[in-house]
């Protein structure tokens, strides 16, 4: 046995087992389930007030005042709500932050927030669109593509939440070789996945490309970000890239990673955006919880262009179109024929 | 997963193993009956399979409520006598827990987890049948919280590395004429580091764009607690040890922007076994003493 006191060694070791006890009190615990309304209309206040991303370039643009907000909507709520109208009044105080990716999710109801689309020309039409592919076209993976009559390609990615392979993308762009240009048409593309639309877009570039920057929130104050990081996109060198002229079509509901496509493509020499504004949706969302379970999505890290501007309100095309009412009259796709134009040198 | 399936197999043939050492088996004491085996080659290893009730499950960067719920884990000890002094012990712990948690009645989280400990434990004293040990610890923990309805962030990894101390009483009795034991030990991790994303730090700009800063947090009593209480009995059943394990282990910390907190107290059963290494053939022979 070792030369050292025992009794000394055993109060060590006794008052050592006590202040592990001890410590067990102070322990960290998260919120407590509730059911009450005025709780979870104050629990959702506070959560966007401390984790969303836009509140002072939303004050900037059109005078949001979240605190004012709190004010109007804490007069309608009250512990005699029932989960239905509580819903309703905490989806209209979500709504005030404008924001597609600001959604609350109860079991039996999601909000949403649409205006974004729905105060706007549509630009797309279902009927439009299959007079656009006629009867000979391919469909692959959420993937409609054919080639136009003017020796045009066609593609219409109508989501970046079904994922599709590269190997596809390099076959279609053999199927395109014999075209002068390619339509990528993403209208009513409410987004997905961004890595997927990012991929997409190295398939046009050259070399390493600067397409915009990515910062998060580091703290519950409005304006507490971290730095600003930049965001690449890389392309592999091995694949086959599409080199000719290239026009993106998109409308109000090209949104989210959509809207991120759009952004990166318009910084290539060889491509033209048409149609109208895009939907925004620049802030890549996370989720949380209220008290009583019901799920909340918030945008919580701004992703800006190249040149640190916001995107969340869209994106303006190079050309606007809008679909012509002659044209729809006639099946023809206003935006698809300007593109078309534009591809062959006559736009 | 190979750890797991070791794990069950050890489990799964200890009984047979028990039976075919007969003769020499030390039961449940620390120490080896026969003068034969050298002490320096003792270990002893024990495997139980416990069920526990998650009583905190919180990460604030999934969500800010209180989740409960129950797992299992598989919880196994090696100790062995180390060769650098009589009264200095080595410590293995490892640990495989899973377990799902609810908060209300609308969403869960599944709780993932590994935890290695090695300890040196010195033996402080000992007092008729009860030895005191205390020592130095390393810790290190994988795992993950999947919160099965969240989106962009529906997981958060758990990646930590701790030093810090462990002490243990161990008392050793009988009961009807067979050889127990029963101990009580603290793993008190004290400094380390953890893997937590900032406030909303995504992982698409984590690991998509390989951007970690501010991921890595340094952990220290003055914002983080970890306990692991481990109160374990081993009783001799004719020819094999059963094990019963109670523990609670809590584990917390909170960096500048996030929070985190995982408490669980489990029942354990399984079996003990006791072994000896044997020394290489030829190094037998050099000390025999013709």
């Amino acid at each position: 046995m070792p030369s050292v006191p025992v009794k000394k060694l055993t109060t060590i070791f006794l008052i050592s087992i006590s202040a592990g006890l001890v410590c067990l009190t102070s322990c960290i615990k998260g919120e407590p389930y509730t059911s009450s309304p005025t709780d979870n209309f104050e629990a959702l206040w506070q959560l966007l007030d401390e984790r969303y991303c836009f509140f002072d370039y939303k004050r900037d643009a059109y005078g949001l005042d979240w605190d004012e907000v709190h004010d109007r909507y804490a007069r309608l709520v009250n512990d005699s709500l029932t989960n239905r109208q509580l819903f309703d009044v905490l989806s209209a105080m979500v709504n005030e932050l404008r924001d597609g990716h600001t959604n609350l999710i109860w079991d039996y109801a999601t909000s949403r927030y649409n205006a974004f689309y729905t105060d706007y020309p549509r630009n797309f039409d279902s009927e439009l669109f299959s007079c656009t592919l006629g009867a000979d076209y391919y469909y692959t993976s959420g993937i409609y593509y054919t080639r136009l009559p003017e020796n045009v390609g066609y593609l219409y990615i109508g989501s970046f939440s079904t994922s599709f392979s590269q190997r596809l993308i390099t076959e279609i762009f053999r199927y395109f070789e014999p075209c002068i240009g390619l339509i990528i048409d993403v209208r009513d593309n409410g987004g997905g996945d961004l890595t997927l639309a990012q991929d997409l877009a190295a398939r046009f570039m050259e070399k390493k490309t600067l397409v915009g920057y990515i910062a998060h929130k580091t703290g519950p104050a409005h304006d507490a970000f971290s730095e600003p990081k930049p965001i690449y996109v890389v392309p592999d060198t091995t694949l086959l890239r599409w080199d000719r002229p290239v026009c993106v079509l998109c409308n109000r509901l090209s949104y989210s990673a959509t809207n991120d496509f759009v952004r990166n493509m318009r910084l290539l020499p060889q491509v033209t955006i048409v149609g109208d504004r895009t939907g925004g949706g620049s802030g890549l969302p996370m989720s949380t919880e209220l008290p009583n379970g019901w799920s909340l999505r918030y945008s919580s890290s701004p992703m800006y262009d190249v040149d640190m501007q916001h995107t969340e309100f869209g994106i303006d095309p190079d050309v606007h179109a809008d679909i012509l009412a002659a044209d729809r009259e006639r099946g023809i796709d206003t935006i698809v024929r300007i593109a078309t134009l534009i591809l062959q040198g006559g736009g | 997963m190979k750890r797991l399936l070791l794990q069950f197999l050890i489990l799964l043939f200890v009984p047979a193993c028990l039976l075919a050492q007969e003769d020499t088996q030390p039961a449940a004491s620390a120490e080896p009956a026969s003068d034969v085996l050298k002490p320096a080659n003792f270990t002893r290893s024990g495997t139980t399979v416990g069920l526990g009730l998650v009583t905190t499950c919180f990460d604030s960067y999934l969500s800010p409520n209180n989740y409960m719920g129950f797992d299992v884990d598989i919880l196994g000890e090696d100790w062995r006598r180390s060769a650098w002094g009589e009264n200095l012990f080595r410590q293995s712990i490892y640990e495989t827990t899973v377990g799902l948690t609810a908060a209300g009645s609308t969403s869960s989280t599944l709780v993932l987890g590994e935890t290695y400990t090695h300890a040196f434990a010195w033996r402080l004293a000992r007092l008729g049948p009860l030895d005191l040990y205390a020592g130095p610890e390393l810790q290190a923990r994988v795992g993950a919280l999947y919160n099965t309805r969240n989106s962009n962030n529906p997981v958060n990894l758990k990646l930590g590395l701790h030093a810090g101390g462990m002490a243990m009483a161990e008392v050793r009795y009988d009961i009807a004429g067979l050889p127990a034991r029963t101990s009580y030990q603290l793993d008190l991790p004290l400094l380390g580091v953890v893997f937590s994303p900032q406030y909303t730090q995504s992982y698409y700009e984590m690991f998509d764009l390989r951007q970690f800063g501010g991921a890595v947090h340094f952990v220290s009593p003055f914002n983080g607690f970890s306990l692991r209480r481990i109160l374990t009995t081993d009783l001799t059943l004719r020819h094999s040890i059963l094990r019963i394990v109670l523990e609670n282990d809590t584990y917390q910390y909170r960096t500048s922007t996030n929070s985190h907190a995982l408490r669980t107290i489990r029942l354990g059963v399984g079996f003990v076994f006791n072994s000896y290494a044997i020394r290489p053939r030829e190094k037998a022979y050099d000390n025999l003493p013709y």
